[in-house]
């Protein structure tokens, strides 16, 4: 790999997308983010812009900064330390200091990214690795002090900090999380316009969704994976018999849709595919049923990463195996 | 069977026998003089090692219900014979080799089968189950605390503590005695701050003690460290007022090492729920002149 | 360094090579997994990187005196229960006679048994070596080992409790990341990573990056 042409490099194997360019790709993601992320600022107020902002912020300058203490040529053009850094924001607590948010992104970049070669070589997401980061450093602001959200210039903001759906779904029950996301607006205001407390970008299923069908409809990501991410949370959920209140509340879709798609960290064949979206789903079940955290999309993510060089090699079409190999 | 073959696949050389028994030689020595030399060494520190550790211990007993010279310290050692299915208990005068001894047997079912009072020197139950010990202290002839023996797994070793309770069996403190847990991360379980949660805490509620990975609040945390820090006199006003907030939450978990943690815990409510009971049916027994003497 | 035949290197050349030109940790990625569990302050590492000291020349000077009469066929084992003998008087010996020490350091002096940089050091030098080289080669190993376990604490102590060799210098733990095993890791990562284009520059881009991985 020549260290002078970072160029985008896919893994073999069928794309349906070798056409289009990175930056392009890029900044057709971030563009179809950009609903989920105004209503995240609209709805959470003043600080879930700087949150964006300083995450933004903090991954391009980071990237810049690596960049130029290697001598390597500036990338920013192309648009992925942009979309590191919406990403990261998206999946944090709105009410998050934002100089954390800044943190969390230079972690994301610098040692998620740059420090493996830059956009194409690194093995795990860089945004999922710095809210991991984030999430073992600043605990109790990543887990706490969770706003209800209320339309910005509505009214006045009170200081009500409650749990997320799912933390009270695992602390205090079904009952209890069902109520706490239908009392302000009606469940399907709660699950869909994001009438309730949660990290800024996954509030608004439409939204999310909306950007999803975006990418979906440019090709830009093929339905392999989110489906079976989602296919993969609704069995292992579907035993605690509330497998609806799983699909639809947490960072669930962004991370099906944009996260676990990332091309660099995901697996390459449609059959591959499926296993790497079932392996997220099944382990986000798990981790969110039986594990330590109530959310799990995150770490299921990175760890399927780890996995995907391995489910590209079991799952490799027929034809490039060699009679008689011992594959 | 097939051939012996090497690593590649080559037939394995056949062993001459000179040259093994040389390993075999050379092997035995080795050990011979490494069990010599630990064999030695142990010999050499056994008993300074008992001494030392039996200070500790004295120390903790009274360094944890705050004796005074005066006060007087029953220890009662605890057999479990699963054969017979009863537990003994010998109790007598704490760190007096030449004390008499009395004898107390249960039955499993908390009925008295036997209770003997046995001369200085008897010698020690053997083949039978060793349970937790636990002393009974006394000043000016009221009952002032005791302190519980207790074992739990925990990372990788035995964690041994003791636990002391006040006379309303209510938890004075929790002393980490013996752990081979990481240091760094486990081994932050016998730090006084972490140690100091289990404070104050009624039976009640160490029964329902719960371990959770949640942050500790800060004000607690605060709390915690000026109560651990005070010596003597009155508890920090500070700690008495959040404990009222926090002694029906659970014990929060030392940052990655939530194992550890769940051990001591675990430890804790099991030596104090067994104690409670057994109390029940020692404490009549023991108010007689084998321990008050 | 093959054999005897060759003259053994200078005390003074020892002692660099150990720690710095094969540092245990950061050279040779030796006995990574003490390096990151207990290097969360400065003082667990100073503490750990005395007892391997201890362990590492008594062990070292064992071999060297014993090198004729160990056969090579069963060097690992025996070399084994010479470090494992060592480490056992040596905690016995502190439990009985300085109970309030053994109480800070007896769990360190437990963990050292399974260290690859003590073995390594006697299959790769002290079994080849006259006493006073082996000696001076065990001096700079561990005090190697325990230079590089104090600066990986410094990082971890200071970024993650706050505080430099238990002195508070902030009340607020700054980023509690780097108290945790994972923080370890990139702790170790980021300070290898450090030294090695340190090294690079120092050298004009001549010198080996770290080797990779060890166990132990």
């Amino acid at each position: 790999m020549s260290e002078n042409n970072p160029t985008f490099v896919l893994s073999p194997g069928p794309h349906l997308h070798t056409e289009e360019s990175t930056s392009k790709i890029m900044w057709w993601v971030n563009g179809s983010l950009a609903p989920a992320v105004l209503w995240g600022v609209f709805v959470f107020g003043f600080n879930a812009a700087l949150v964006v902002l300083a995450s933004i912020a903090g991954a391009v300058l980071t990237e810049f900064a690596s960049q130029k203490a290697l001598g390597r040529r500036p990338t920013l053009t192309d648009g992925s330390a942009v979309c590191t850094g919406l990403l990261l924001a998206l999946t944090v607590n709105p009410n998050l200091p934002a100089w954390q948010a800044f943190l969390g992104a230079m972690f994301a970049i610098g040692l998620g990214k740059m420090i493996f070669g830059g956009l194409g070589f690194n093995l795990f997401n860089p945004a999922l690795l710095g809210r991991a980061f984030l999430m073992a450093t600043f605990p109790l602001n990543m887990t706490s002090g969770w706003a209800m959200p209320r339309p910005w210039f509505g009214a006045p903001l009170d200081a009500v900090t409650t749990a997320t759906p799912l933390a009270v779904l695992k602390e205090q029950g079904i009952e209890a999380a069902v109520q706490l996301v239908t009392s302000p607006a009606g469940l399907w205001n709660a699950l869909a316009l994001g009438f309730r407390p949660g990290s800024i970008g996954e509030v608004s299923l439409v939204l999310v969704a909306l950007g999803g069908g975006i990418l979906l409809a440019r090709r830009i990501i093929t339905l392999a994976i989110p489906l079976s991410v989602l296919a993969g949370v609704a069995l292992s959920t579907l035993h605690t018999g509330v497998p609806l209140l799983h699909l639809m509340s947490g960072g669930l879709w962004i991370g099906a849709f944009y996260m676990a798609t990332d091309y660099v960290t995901s697996p390459s064949t449609t059959r591959a595919q499926i296993a790497f979206g079932l392996l997220i789903g099944l382990l986000t079940g798990i981790i969110r049923v039986y594990g330590g955290y109530p959310e799990g999309i995150c770490y299921a993510i990175l760890i399927a990463n780890a996995m995907a060089p391995a489910l590209d090699l079991w799952f490799r079409p027929r034809r490039a195996a060699i009679a008689g190999s011992p594959s | 069977m097939s051939e012996l073959v090497q690593i590649d696949g080559a037939p394995r050389p056949k062993a001459d026998p000179k040259v093994v028994a040389g390993i075999a030689m050379n092997l035995v020595l080795v050990c011979a003089v490494s069990a010599i030399v630990l064999g030695g060494v142990y010999v050499g520190t056994e008993r300074y090692q008992r001494e030392a550790r039996l200070a500790g211990e004295r120390a903790a007993v009274s360094g944890m219900l705050a004796l005074g010279a005066d006060a007087q310290v029953t220890e009662v050692r605890q057999y479990l014979d699963p054969a017979k299915r009863e537990v003994r208990y010998l109790a007598k005068q704490y760190g007096d080799e030449s004390a008499p001894t009395r004898t107390l047997v249960f039955g499993l079912d908390g009925s008295l089968r036997e209770a003997e009072a046995a001369p200085a020197g008897a010698a020690e139950p053997t083949g039978l189950e060793e349970l937790g010990r636990l002393f009974v202290a006394k000043q000016g002839g009221a009952l002032a605390g005791f302190v519980l023996e207790g074992e739990s797994r925990g990372y990788k070793n035995r964690i041994r503590f003791f636990v002391a309770l006040d006379s309303s069996l209510a938890v004075l403190g929790v002393r980490v005695l013996e752990h081979e847990e990481d240091p760094g991360l486990g081994a932050e379980i016998a730090t006084p701050v972490f140690r100091a949660q289990f404070t104050g805490r009624t039976p009640d509620e160490i029964a329902a003690l719960g371990v959770t990975r949640d942050p500790m609040p800060e004000d607690w945390h605060a709390a915690l460290a000026a109560y651990a820090s005070s010596t003597g006199g009155e508890a920090p006003a500070d700690w008495r007022s959040l404990l009222e907030r926090e002694r029906t939450k659970p014990i929060y978990a030392v940052t990655g090492a939530t194992i550890s943690s769940r051990a001591l815990t675990r430890g804790v409510k099991g030596t104090v729920d067994h104690f409670r009971r057994r109390w029940a049916l020692l404490a009549p027994r023991l108010e007689g002149e084998g321990a008050s003497r | 360094m093959s054999e005897t035949t060759e003259r053994p290197p200078g005390a003074l050349q020892l002692l660099f090579n150990g720690i710095v030109s094969e540092n245990p940790v950061f050279r040779l990625a030796l006995s990574l997994c003490p390096a990151v569990a207990v290097t969360t302050t400065v003082a667990n590492g100073f503490i750990l990187g005395v007892a391997v000291l201890a362990v590492q020349v008594l062990s070292s000077l064992t071999v060297a005196i014993a090198r004729g009469v160990i056969h090579p066929r069963v060097r690992i084992p025996v070399y084994t229960i010479i470090i494992a003998v060592w480490v056992s008087a040596i905690d016995m010996a502190l439990a009985a006679f300085v109970p309030a020490l053994y109480a800070q350091v007896g769990l360190y002096i437990k963990l050292i048994v399974a260290f690859a940089i003590i073995i390594s050091r006697l299959e790769v030098f002290a079994s080849r070596q006259p006493l006073v080289p082996s000696f001076w080669d065990a001096v700079g190993m561990g005090l190697g080992f325990m230079i590089a376990l104090m600066v990986i604490g410094a990082l971890r102590e200071v970024l993650g409790a706050g505080s430099f060799f238990g002195i508070v210098l902030f009340k607020t733990k700054p980023l509690l990341f780097f108290a945790l095993p994972a923080g370890g890791f990139f702790s170790i990562a980021l300070l290898m990573a450090f030294f090695n284009a340190l090294e690079r520059k120092l050298t004009g881009g001549t010198a080996k990056p770290a080797a990779g991985g060890h166990h132990g």
